[in-house]
């Protein structure tokens, strides 16, 4: 049986909701509850929105793809002023934050606090399925949001330290923070050799990390951001299900089988 | 109430004395029905209940500098806070120090709770100026921390006026409530006198961190000035803080080397034994916002020579459970020493003052009670 868009969008908003009642979900739900895992809404981050920079104009290409396929991104960003406004084919979401760190490394931990606030605030108003952080200076708050709210990450590393050269007197905090992101990410999403190669270091199951060279890598990400929460809402099946033996109390879609 | 305690330091590590102000804190709340949790830094990551408080510890590798090192540390407090925050709901998240404030300040969004600040000291009073990129950052941080905190907690009125000028917070949201002592602790000490001097000397007692903002210099400065007239007078200067070898060669280069005693870091049980076997307990703080050495002191019964400055000026009274001196002034440092310990009558007379003012005025109840007055305000 196929389900439309938007029933699988509401049978996921129930599931979500019954999650966040009981903080478990009664087997019920996923033995009737089969719906297909597609994604509607994903939370990028990224640390500034510069039109016309490399990493801007990534967040804007996968958008745009995104937006094609009927799903919305939120793009969460340092800015010069708080700002929430749709810019192509994104919804931009820019904090701004007035203390300088006593070094880059320091005004990006810094900025943290801001990046969770900003998070929480569209969480509480969007169904977000994927968090996606670009780099080191997202992933704080990324991994923190991802946690606390049961969303699979996926993390792209434009670059990482090792292959930067370690040179930086904080390489290797920030080295330590690319391997909590490796830890806890779906999936790495790397877009070159060099970085794949100097991934290699970190002795990764190989399927983790994904090196999307081709032109239509966008489609590939959507895969990835489909497998994370199809995995995710399985393996939190399967933990409630070995936890719970209870009678059926809800019933949430309608069988597939 | 459940109570979400954030503070870098928490025994057995103890460096400052937030730590001891966090347990204490945290012990008295707990008999009083309220679930505390802390998160603290550690050297690994390692949960424990300790005297019926939940404590985890969060690690981070050290960075090249304290401020990469504390915000990574805020980084990993903030994963565990939100990972206990699956399992329980926080009324109220408690920040200790700029040490903390990032991590609180985010727990405070996820987990929808007030944020209650408390400063201990202020960086620009700590070394003096804000004169670096670092000291800026610190800076900045306190006033980060009682910008997004609900409520704002010091220890000394000092302080609190300090904030209410540098950070411009408004005056409605500061609350000065002293810190406490548990008396009955450092009264039930023994004499080690033997151990520490002889026969014929009068041990006086230093403890603290050896750095600037304790006064350690202008102490050895006075010295010689004490000696002098009292060359009876023996110091011991207890306490770590990395300038245990500046210090004691200042004492060989002024000739008190023979006449000061550096023992470092003494732990608990050995500093109430040392508490109740001196004539006096010296704090020649240039800056001390609440300075809990003195009431440490006095529960021992054992006068207080203080500079007159922070918490000092309101847990001594002057003549009557010690003496105050004047800051940074080695004359009038050597004056107040002399003066504490050359009539052992008065001195006698000023221990038991002090004891009892120690027991009836700063009591942990006291400052849990007004603590819990804080967090009730934020809820309601």
């Amino acid at each position: 049986m196929a389900f439309s868009k938007a029933q699988s969008k509401v049978f996921k908003q129930q599931y979500r909701s019954l999650l966040k009642q009981s903080k478990t979900v009664p087997r019920s739900v996923w033995i009737c509850g089969v719906f297909p895992m597609d994604v509607n809404s994903v939370l990028m981050l990224t640390q500034k929105y510069n039109e016309g920079e490399k990493l801007t104009e990534y967040c804007q290409r996968l958008a745009s793809y995104l937006k094609n396929k009927d799903i919305e991104t939120h793009l969460v960003c340092f800015g010069e002023e708080d700002r929430d406004e749709s810019i192509g084919n994104l919804n931009l979401h820019e904090f701004s934050f007035k203390m300088h760190g006593d070094n880059y490394f320091s005004w990006s931990m810094l900025l943290q606090a801001r990046f969770m606030e900003k998070i929480e605030e569209i969480i509480k108003k969007e169904d977000i399925e994927i968090i996606h952080a670009n780099d080191w200076p997202t992933l704080p708050a990324s991994l923190t949001a991802s946690k606390l709210h049961d969303i699979p990450f996926v993390v792209t590393y434009h670059s990482i330290e090792e292959e930067r050269g370690m040179d930086n007197p904080h390489s290797h905090q920030i080295s330590d923070l690319e391997w909590e992101g490796i830890e806890e990410a779906s999936f790495i999403v790397v877009h070159r050799d060099k970085t794949a190669e100097a991934m290699e270091v970190y002795d990764l199951p190989e399927k983790k990390v994904k090196l999307l060279a081709g032109e239509d890598w966008e489609k590939d990400v959507l895969d990835l951001y489909t497998r994370s929460v199809e995995v995710k809402t399985n393996l939190k099946n399967m933990e409630n299900g070995a936890k719970e033996n209870e009678n059926f109390d809800a019933y949430v879609g309608v069988s597939s089988q | 109430m459940k109570i979400l305690m954030l503070t870098w330091e928490y025994p057995p590590n103890k460096v400052g004395g937030v730590a001891a102000h966090v347990e204490d804190l945290s012990k008295t709340l707990n008999r009083m029905g309220h679930e505390i949790t802390v998160i603290t830094f550690g050297k690994e990551e390692e949960s424990e209940v300790r005297d019926g408080i939940e404590v985890h510890r969060v690690n981070a590798k050290p960075g090249p500098d304290i401020t990469s090192w504390v915000l990574m540390s805020n980084h990993r407090m903030q994963k565990k806070g939100v990972e206990l925050l699956k399992e329980k709901d926080f009324d109220i998240i408690h920040a200790h120090d700029w040490s903390a404030v990032t991590a609180a300040a985010s727990l405070k969004e996820v987990a929808d709770a007030p944020m209650i600040t408390t400063l201990h000291s202020l960086e620009r009073s700590r070394v003096g100026s804000i004169h670096s990129d670092m000291s800026k950052l610190i800076n900045d941080l306190e006033w980060y921390g009682a910008y997004e905190a609900d409520e704002v907690i010091t220890v000394g009125e000092d302080i609190k006026n300090e904030i209410l000028h540098h950070f411009s917070v408004p005056e409605e949201k500061l609350n000065h409530i002293p810190n406490g002592v548990f008396a009955d602790k450092f009264r039930k000490g023994k004499s080690v006198r033997d151990e520490i001097a002889l026969d014929w000397e009068i041990p006086v007692l230093f403890v603290g961190r050896l750095c600037h903002q304790k006064g350690v210099r202008h102490l050895i400065q006075a010295i010689p000035k004490v000696l002098e007239n009292k060359p009876e007078v023996k110091f011991i200067v207890a306490g770590g803080g990395g300038g245990v070898e500046h210090y004691r060669n200042m004492a060989e280069s002024v000739g008190v080397g023979d006449k000061t005693h550096f023992p470092g870091f003494v732990p608990d049980d050995q500093l109430i034994d040392l508490y109740n076997s001196v004539d006096a307990t010296v704090m020649p703080s240039v800056y001390e916002p609440f300075g809990i050495v003195a009431l440490e002191s006095m529960s021992a019964g054992t006068p207080v020579v203080g500079s007159y400055v922070g918490g000092i000026k309101n847990t001594v009274v002057h003549e009557w459970t010690g003496l105050h001196v004047e800051p940074a002034n080695p004359d009038s440092i050597a004056w107040g020493i002399e003066k504490a310990v050359s009539d052992p009558t008065w001195n006698r007379w000023m221990g038991k003052n002090g004891k009892k003012r120690a027991k009836n005025k700063f009591t942990w109840q006291r400052v849990a009670d007004m603590t819990v007055d804080v967090y009730e305000r934020t809820l309601k």
